[in-house]
């Protein structure tokens, strides 16, 4: 894990914060902000933040100027590749999160990690693409598969998720190949396998070079679209002893999204700045960006998230806890539901 | 516990009876709560089943209004697309079905209110979108029918998708929390009733152990001291931890005991003095005794010198009562010294065959004066024997001293054989005669001092009735044993079994060379 509040991020930081704030005022963030002045201060000033190499996590790595408007003044950025995501909670070196619903959900069960959902975040960035093969998704019985470069990451998680609701057996019926993302794509174009689960950019990059079939594209497909496919997190103790903090920082966060919903370009742009993204994706990203529907954090109820991925699970056998045990032992909603009558969101 | 519990039994202070009973209501209980706990468990399991039902019953009232939500815009698209009179009526029949849907799904989430009060909102707008659209198609506006249906229509049955998709999550979780529970009431009540069926069966056990220990322990308890206070020993009482009427029953034994005890010791004491008495009285009488045949004899001699003939038989007469005489004294002495465990063993390695042949010459006036036979069966091998030589003499004597006594015209045969049975040598010695025989109950009190087969016989015959009581008593004190066979009317046969090696005054092993040349051991 790498601590990302390096000198070299300072001067960009400052930029990006202010060119976001300023595209904030534009956008009529305003009365949250006005809103958050007359709440307490935080406990904390400090927080840190998970970052990972998802595109589509922009508007947490862009949610800085946000959280400085909150009163946050030490904003840590914390690298957390997806292997390293329990330890990191557990060994306390981050206080929030974003994360991919069912590999948290996952971890939380096995790894008993210390953290609670707080959130939903944004629905939909995962793709299912296969080869002419492969016309539907139980057409994959038998076939070679890339979900990810590990197993149980998130990509593997959710392809699970995706064949057991047509009745296949992820273990049994599927062949995976566990290599790089790069690599997986080159053997897809080489036909070496016949099917792919990716999250931005690379599904984006496959479909603009008219390789491959769209089995599930998760931001507009069904059920898949109807639920959060990453979903936002706190450390039980930081949310426990900083409640205000903990809700200022969602406040941020969510506004955040709101702007990245509004900016993808920009968003992007931001991203490549940062690194967090490679040049060359840069069209995909912001392709990515727009396509993901950012604004259903305001429509869809999080709670139905994990409960509905927690029926996946189960039927896969990935998951033991009963979903409503889940629920109730592994999320607070406290804080979205207060930030929902300050957004005036009675969707759910 | 094997010790206390059937102690705690033991000291409860209630009858044997309330014990039982005590007990056995123990274990009906048990089978009680044991039923009880069963009904639980079905019930809870009839109570999920049910639950279930309702919940698929749920499921499957969101299905249909998903179907239903399809089914309406497909309706208006076609309606639209073909804006027939048939088509829009039809449209406007799927309403009807819609809300009729709608109450069902009102009767089966009556408890989850909100959410369905969420739904039933969105459903209304698109009963109202609906019907403008149909409005609108009927006024033939095809554009804003067509908007309205894409602006609105679409996205409002997006949510009620969406919302009934959450319905059908929330029946579905309720569903595997369920199973869950049921899972875990499973495991639970399984355990439960195995714990019970394992309890019930272990109190059972442990009832009955404990039970019938603190009644089978006491009472084995007061067996083992009645053998022993048959046996003579009165030194020990029986404790028994019973407050029940083991208890008392223990207590009455030991009370028993003690008066038995000094009953014992007061025929003890009796009797010793009897042997004291008779062991002086012999001895004082065996000295004018011995006298008195003396000077018989003496004066015999001095009547045959003399020739003085006429005194001769008066004065055998004399020394013949007094032989009499001092031979039933000699018997109460050694019978007395027998009891006062005053008579010694004095062994010595003597040959059998010579011994026995010695008796036979010394009984023969005996076997002629009944006009007997004498038939003697010596085996070959009998050899040497170490024992006290003055007392297996005195009992082949006693034994064919008796048997000439109840045989007249008759035969007597001694038979002696080496016996190696038993991992030692024996010699073994039958005495068996064409008497007169006994019957069953006189062969009972044979070897009691004193007493003889019956009145006519002591009459008829003679005797003090002390020979076989001695020759038991020598039997015994050489380490052997003596048995009778008898018939009425036809004969009797003693059987005497010795030692051929009786233990050494020092404590040594004798070692004796068998007649057959092999070393024997005892």
């Amino acid at each position: 894990m790498r601590n990302q509040k390096a000198n070299g991020w300072n001067r960009r930081k400052f930029l990006g914060g202010l060119a976001l704030t300023g595209a904030a005022a534009m956008i009529g963030l305003r009365p949250e902000i006005a809103l958050a002045a007359v709440e307490p201060p935080p406990e904390t000033r400090t927080i840190r933040l998970r970052y990972w190499d998802p595109a589509c996590w922009a508007p947490f790595y862009l949610a800085e100027p946000f959280l400085r408007e909150e009163g946050f003044t030490d904003i840590r950025y914390v690298a957390v590749p997806t292997t390293e995501f329990p330890d990191a909670y557990k060994k306390n070196l981050i206080d929030l999160s974003c994360g991919f619903s069912v590999v948290d959900m996952y971890h939380l069960e096995k790894e008993h990690s210390p953290h609670k959902f707080l959130s939903g975040f944004h629905v939909g960035c995962y793709a299912l693409i296969g080869s002419d093969r492969v016309r539907s998704v139980r057409d994959l019985k038998g076939k070679t598969v890339w979900a990810g470069s590990l197993e149980y990451g998130g990509p593997h998680l959710f392809f699970s998720a995706i064949v057991a609701y047509v009745g296949l057996d992820p273990r049994k019926d599927i062949k995976y190949v566990w290599v790089k993302k790069d690599e997986a794509l080159d053997m897809f174009r080489d036909g070496k396998i016949d099917a792919l689960m990716s999250f931005p950019p690379g599904p984006q990059e496959l479909m603009a070079k008219g390789i491959g079939r769209l089995l599930i594209d998760t931001n507009v497909d069904k059920p898949w679209s109807q639920y959060f496919c990453c979903m936002m997190g706190g450390h039980s103790d930081f949310i426990k002893n900083n409640p205000i903090a903990t809700k200022r920082a969602l406040r941020a966060i969510l506004k955040s999204i709101d702007l990245v919903s509004r900016e993808p370009a920009m968003a992007a742009r931001e991203l490549l700045a940062r690194k967090i993204v490679k040049q060359k994706d840069e069209k995909y990203v912001i392709q990515a960006l727009k396509e993901i529907p950012y604004g259903r954090w305001r429509e869809y109820n999080p709670e139905d998230t994990i409960r509905f991925y927690a029926l996946r699970m189960r039927d896969t056998g990935l998951l033991k806890t009963n979903p409503q045990q889940f629920i109730d032992q592994h999320t607070d909603w406290r804080f979205i539901n207060q930030l929902k009558k300050e957004f005036g969101i009675t969707a759910w | 516990m094997k010790v206390w519990l059937p102690k705690l039994v033991a000291r409860a202070p209630f009858t044997v009876h309330t014990k039982l009973i005590g007990a056995f209501f123990a274990i009906v209980a048990l089978l009680i709560i044991f039923g009880l706990v069963v009904i639980q468990v079905l019930s809870g399991i009839n109570r999920r089943s049910e639950e279930l039902s309702q919940l698929r019953r749920k499921v499957g009232a969101f299905r249909q209004l998903q179907h239903d939500t399809t089914a309406q815009i497909y309706g208006v698209t076609s309606a639209l697309l073909s804006p027939e009179e048939r088509m829009i009526e039809s449209a406007l029949r799927q309403l009807h079905e819609f809300r009729y849907d709608l109450e069902r799904l009102q009767f089966v989430t009556r408890d989850e209110v909100e959410l369905f009060g969420r739904i039933k909102i969105e459903h209304e707008q698109l009963i109202q979108m609906i019907t403008n659209v149909v409005e609108l198609t009927r006024a033939q506006e095809y554009k804003k029918a067509n908007d309205l249906r894409l602006t609105k229509i679409v996205p409002l049955a997006d949510t009620l998708e969406r919302l009934t998709n959450e319905m059908v999550n929330r029946a579905e979780a309720d569903m595997e929390a369920k199973v869950d529970e049921s899972n875990r009431a499973h495991m639970t009540s399984r355990w439960v009733v195995i714990g019970f069926a394992v309890g019930s069966i272990g109190l059972a056990i442990l009832l009955g152990y404990a039970v019938s220990s603190s009644l089978m322990g006491p009472v084995m308890l007061m067996d083992e001291r009645l053998r022993q206070i048959a046996s003579g020993d009165f030194s020990k009482h029986v404790e028994v931890p019973n407050r029940d009427e083991l208890g008392t029953l223990a207590d009455n034994l030991n009370r028993m005991n003690n008066e038995l005890r000094d009953l014992y010791q007061q025929i003890e004491a009796a009797s010793r003095h009897k042997s004291d008495f008779l062991s002086n009285m012999s001895h004082e009488l065996r000295t004018p005794l011995n006298a008195i045949i003396g000077y018989s004899e003496m004066l015999t001699e001095e009547a045959e010198d003399r020739d003085q003939k006429d005194f001769i038989p008066d004065l055998q007469k004399i020394r013949a009562s007094g032989r009499h005489l001092l031979e039933l004294i000699n018997d109460i002495l050694d019978l007395s010294k027998i009891e006062a465990g005053k008579v010694e063993l004095f062994p010595e390695t003597f040959d059998v065959k010579l011994l026995i042949e010695e008796i036979s010459g010394t009984v023969q006036p005996l076997i002629e004066k009944n006009s007997n036979i004498l038939a003697i069966n010596c085996a070959d091998n009998l050899g040497d024997m170490y024992a006290d030589i003055t007392k297996v003499r005195q009992i082949l004597f006693n034994l064919l001293s008796n048997a000439c006594k109840f045989t007249e015209l008759g035969t007597i045969t001694l038979d002696a054989v080496r016996d190696c049975s038993e991992d030692a040598a024996w010699l073994s010695v039958s005495v068996t005669d064409t008497g007169i025989g006994m019957t069953e109950e006189q062969m009972e009190k044979l070897f009691q001092p004193f007493s003889q087969a019956d009145i006519q016989i002591a009459r008829k015959y003679g005797g003090t009735g002390l020979g076989l009581a001695i020759t038991r008593q020598f039997c015994e004190m050489m380490g052997g044993d003596i048995k009778v066979r008898s018939e009425f009317g036809r004969g009797t046969a003693f059987t005497m079994r010795l030692p051929m090696a009786a233990p050494h005054p020092e404590g040594d092993i004798v070692s004796l060379i068998a007649s057959d040349g092999s070393s024997k051991s005892a």
